[in-house]
């Protein structure tokens, strides 16, 4: 499903350039959850932008089912992200002017779905994630936790083979944390949603069935078992 | 979609409402100097309207060619033309000629000036001026009044029977009274008479002579079903044919051509001799006003919205991974801006009525103009063009954030974009307000000065009364009675207005060597009451002895230096004793008097001739010892009451009248407003940008506080960037405010200096509320308290 072959990200400094990602090659089948981990600068925020297409790699070929990502064009990469992809970040990124039905609601709006396709999905997902009391608020009337469940309700809504998250649990107490992460799980297993997220937390990185290691740009192990340091 | 669009943007405006009261105030005020530029277009559309069929009623205009080769179109044609077309074409219905004057009526004692047409009969059924009650002027001596004339002449007792007077004409019986006329006409005046009531030798010539294009007004209206074309083509070749044989003096010839009512008003060209329409430089010019208070606006919306794109980056970037695309982006934020403006347009409504009554306004922008659908129609789709002209820049500009750069974390997060666009939109705002300013403070000061400079004459403590048909002689010596009375004399016309009867003057019967002159009726008292210097010879004589005859020309004048220059007369003595004709009369100059401006400053001082002719005198100018004032104006209302019982009296000092004549206060209370608007909305914009910028910084702020920064030099560091944007501003505004300025002040001869008073004063100004604007902000973010703003880091 997700394919990089020798994939490296740089920037320009000064006369050279100041490498984030370098000749990543790494493969993910649908269904798979991923970790990925690192320590700070390491690249793993740039390595999920990349493979959720918010930023174009410097060098290498992605191919997201089969398709050469770099060619394609603005208009067929937001109908990627409109189809297949669903983001969660860390800060949660919830519209504050929007309420939860609308903030769950925005993705369906530019998927094009009717009015009463609109609700039905809205109130299938308000009702999975136990929020259906909480729709008419704002998102600054909610603590973090349950902004974190608007979000992957959101990144959910339109029905995405693959979800991205960035560090979900950063910003939660252990308690939210975890369950949020049996929500991921849950959603991988019972759904087959294919799962990409960065974090810091051992811990977290254990719900996935992959993890990836990021150093200085270079994956660093691949095959290797997360037991290793033990 | 678009509900959804609609309710963002609401709740958006609610949220920040500093940020909404700014727009809306600045785009309403806007909006409402485009408002009242859109309905003096559509007024000037109506002055065809209400003639019975305008599509096929025409003014005849003549293009007449100079020796130079200029042509020069006149609204006005040659007064036999309406005969010919009536007779010799048959597809003309009716033809009527209008000449347009003024004129001094008397009734039942009351002299008026007032305006005239003079009509065929054919006016009454070829234009749209209705009767309320009576019959049109057809016979000679008829006229037919306007209801304020009406009221004016006769109060509230039917006019009609009722007979004027004047001088030449003799008596005018009325037969008719108008109804009210419609503001938006092309002619206005206060009566109509019947064209063969002017039966003058010089008006009868006028009626034959195809050289005098400039008296009269041709309207024809055409039989139902006429080509225009026929009609177009007959025009030149009556021209041709009558202008044959005619010797013309300063002109090559003219020729005809038709000018339909219906697009009459506003007029593409500036007609020679024309009517009150509209033309469509005016209109321009106020829509150019409107358009740039609008623009001032809308650079604060542009302006504030961008300094908000912090806040909105993260929206952007949200909305973009879930998969909207740039135009639905950029529709969104249009969809906010046309909310805005909307809601603008209601508050720009009730600005409209707010400034409806002043006199301005209704004079000059949309005096009998009724707003209908349309208009409406057009104000919505107006304020909505003007929402998504705001809009596009901000919404192109947000639109285009990258979801990856806005979204990659919580903090640091740094936006910045069109920094130099909104620096350079800041100084144009203020730019602009300072140069309305400066030449409004320019015109301002000339209207002062001309109201209250002194001429060159006594104007304190003299006061000028009409004579109206009050023997002077008698009034003279009534007046001379009173206690505190200095002197009394008598005029023609009032100095400090546009001059008395502006005319030839000769120094010998026949020959070339004429020029013009303001001749002046005076009585010998005239000198001394009004502080003039004799440089040469001596006052006028006394009355007595010095006339040709019971009220008929005296025989000796006095003139200004200006005239002997003209004349040329050599030194004020050598002119003393040299004969003048004035017109058939021969006079001899007694004296020659000092230089004063005895006109409006428009003009440089022009050659003067004061002479005694006491049948010309309309007003008696009392000298009152200064302290006496009071007693002597009640003595004087007195002796008026009981010499002239039916009139009330309307004397006047002269210091008034001069303040009166020269200070235009509608014109400059207008004005002022306009600038004011420009000001706060250059104030407000500025309001908000330091309140964003201020709000982006005040990290730096605490940390700049902890290291041990003072207030004082807080305030400095957040305020400079502001100030150096208004000093550019002022850089910019005082070279082209002193030339808007100066274009201004050109028309004057006598006219005031746009000096250091001006200029400093409005850069002070600017300065001034630029500054407390700026400090309000950064010295409340200077006292703020760092760990309240680093904590939260």
């Amino acid at each position: 499903m997700i394919s990089l072959q020798n994939v490296s990200k740089y920037y320009p400094a000064g006369f050279g350039k100041t490498y984030v990602l370098r000749n990543i090659t790494l493969d993910i089948n649908e269904g798979e959850f991923v970790s990925i981990m690192g320590p700070s600068g390491s690249g793993k925020s740039t390595l999920l932008h990349i493979l959720g297409m918010l930023e174009e790699p410097s060098e290498g070929e992605y191919l997201f089912f089969d398709q050469p990502v770099q060619k394609l064009s603005e208009k067929r990469r937001t109908e990627l992200h409109r189809n297949y992809i669903g983001f969660v970040f860390q800060a949660y990124h919830l519209i504050d002017e929007l309420t939860v039905y609308e903030n769950i609601e925005t993705p369906l709006l530019y998927k094009g779905l009717s009015s009463s396709e609109r609700k039905s999905r809205v109130a299938e997902l308000l009702d999975r994630f136990n929020m259906v009391a909480k729709k008419d608020l704002f998102p600054t009337q909610l603590s973090g936790g349950q902004q974190q469940l608007v979000g992957i309700a959101r990144a959910v809504a339109s029905g995405p083979k693959v979800i991205f998250a960035d560090e979900p649990t950063g910003n939660l107490h252990s308690d939210h944390a975890k369950e949020i992460m049996e929500l991921f799980k849950k959603l991988n297993k019972e759904d087959g949603v294919t799962i990409v997220q960065v974090t810091h937390s051992e811990v977290n990185a254990e719900y996935g069935n992959r993890i990836l290691r990021l150093k200085d740009g270079w994956l660093e192990s691949f095959q290797v078992p997360s037991v290793e340091r033990g | 979609m678009f509900r959804n669009y609609v309710v963002i943007a609401f709740r958006n405006l609610w949220k920040h409402k500093l940020f909404s009261v700014i727009n809306v105030v600045g785009l309403a005020s806007g909006i409402m100097v485009c408002l009242l530029a859109l309905i003096d277009i559509k007024g000037a559309f109506d002055y065809g309207n209400f003639h019975p069929h305008p599509e096929r009623t025409y003014r005849i205009l003549t293009d007449v060619t100079g020796n130079d080769n200029q042509t020069t179109a006149f609204a006005t044609t040659p007064l036999p033309l309406a005969d010919v077309l009536k007779r010799e074409y048959g597809f003309v219905d009716q033809a009527t000629r209008v000449i347009r004057d003024y004129a001094e009526f008397t009734v039942d004692r009351k002299i008026l000036q007032e305006s005239y047409c003079a009509v065929d009969p054919a006016f009454f059924t070829v234009l749209g001026y209705k009767l309320a009650s009576g019959q049109p002027a057809t016979e000679p001596n008829t006229a037919v009044l306007t209801p304020e004339t009406a009221e004016k002449f006769f109060g509230l007792s039917n006019p009609i029977g009722k007979v004027i007077h004047h001088k030449e004409l003799g008596e005018i019986t009325v037969t008719g009274v108008f109804q009210p006329l419609p503001i938006r006409s092309h002619l206005r005046f206060s009566l109509v008479l019947s064209m063969s009531t002017l039966s003058t030798p010089d008006r009868k010539q006028q009626q034959t002579d195809w050289r005098q294009y400039a008296v009269g007004y041709t309207y024809v209206r055409l039989k139902e079903g006429t080509s225009v074309e026929s009609f177009e083509k007959a025009l030149p070749t009556i021209a041709a044919r009558n202008t044959k044989d005619l010797r013309f003096k300063s002109e090559k010839g003219y020729t005809f051509r038709a000018q339909s009512m219906t697009t009459l008003s506003p007029s593409h060209e500036d007609l020679a001799m024309g009517t009150w329409e509209q033309t469509w430089g005016k209109l321009a010019t106020e829509m150019g006003v409107g358009l740039v208070t609008l623009l001032l606006a809308v650079f604060n919306y542009v302006n504030l919205t961008l300094a908000r794109s912090l806040s909105r980056a993260r929206e952007v970037g949200i909305r973009k991974v879930s998969g909207a695309v740039r135009w639905q982006l950029m529709a969104q934020f249009m969809a906010e801006s046309v909310v805005l403006s909307v809601l603008a347009l209601g508050v720009a409504y009730l600005l409209l009525l707010l400034i409806e009554p002043m006199p301005f306004v209704q004079q000059w922008l949309i005096g009998g103009v009724e707003l209908n659908g349309t208009m409406w129609a057009v104000f919505v789709g107006f304020s909505i063009a003007a929402g998504l002209l705001a809009g596009f820049v901000p919404a192109r500009v947000l639109s285009g954030f990258r979801p990856a750069q806005v979204l990659r974390s919580q903090t640091g997060l740094k936006v910045f974009k069109g920094i130099t666009l909104r620096k350079s939109l800041i100084v144009a705002q203020f730019s602009i307000a300072l140069i309305a300013m400066i030449a409004l403070l320019s015109m301002a000061r000339q209207q002062n000065y001309m109201a209250t400079a002194d001429y060159g004459f006594r104007s304190e403590n003299v006061l000028n009364i009409p004579l109206n048909d009050v023997p002077y002689q008698r009034l003279a010596n009534e007046l001379n009675r009173i206690p505190g009375v200095e002197r009394v004399s008598a005029t023609s016309e009032l100095f400090g207005g546009h001059g008395g009867d502006w005319r030839p003057v000769r120094q010998q019967y026949s020959g070339g060597d004429s020029t013009r002159a303001f001749v002046f009726a005076v009585d010998q008292n005239f000198v001394a009451n009004m502080d003039l210097t004799l440089l040469a010879g001596q006052n006028l004589p006394e009355m007595a002895t010095d006339t040709n005859g019971e009220g008929s020309l005296g025989r000796f004048v006095l003139v200004n230096e200006e005239a002997v220059k003209a004349f040329r007369l050599g030194n004020p003595r050598e002119m003393v004793g040299k004969p003048l004709w004035l017109g058939n009369t021969e006079v001899t100059i007694a004296g020659v008097l000092k230089d004063f401006r005895f006109t409006t400053f428009n003009w440089a001082i022009k050659p003067l001739v004061l002479s005694y002719q006491p049948r010309q005198f309309r007003y008696v100018n009392v000298k009152i010892a200064s302290g006496a004032e009071a007693s002597a104006l009640a003595d004087i209302q007195r002796i008026w009451k009981r010499l002239n019982p039916y009139d009330p009296f309307v004397g006047q000092w002269y210091n008034d009248f001069l303040y009166q004549r020269h200070s235009h206060e509608d014109d400059i209370d207008f004005m002022s407003l306009l600038t004011g608007l420009a000001f706060s909305i250059a104030c407000l914009g500025l309001l908000g940008m330091v309140t964003y910028t201020t709000e982006t910084r005040i990290k730096e702020v605490g940390i700049r506080k902890v290291m041990g920064a003072e207030v004082r030099q807080i305030i400095w560091l957040l305020s400079w960037d502001f100030v150096k944007l208004l000093l550019i501003a002022g850089a910019i505004a005082i070279p082209l405010g002193y030339l808007a300025g100066m274009a201004f002040l050109i028309n004057f001869a006598y006219h005031v200096s746009i000096g250091f008073e001006t200029l400093g004063g409005c850069i002070g100004l600017l300065l001034g509320l630029g500054g407390l604007t700026i400090g309000v902000r950064t010295y409340r973010a200077a006292l703020s308290n760092p760990a309240d703003s680093l904590r939260s880091e």
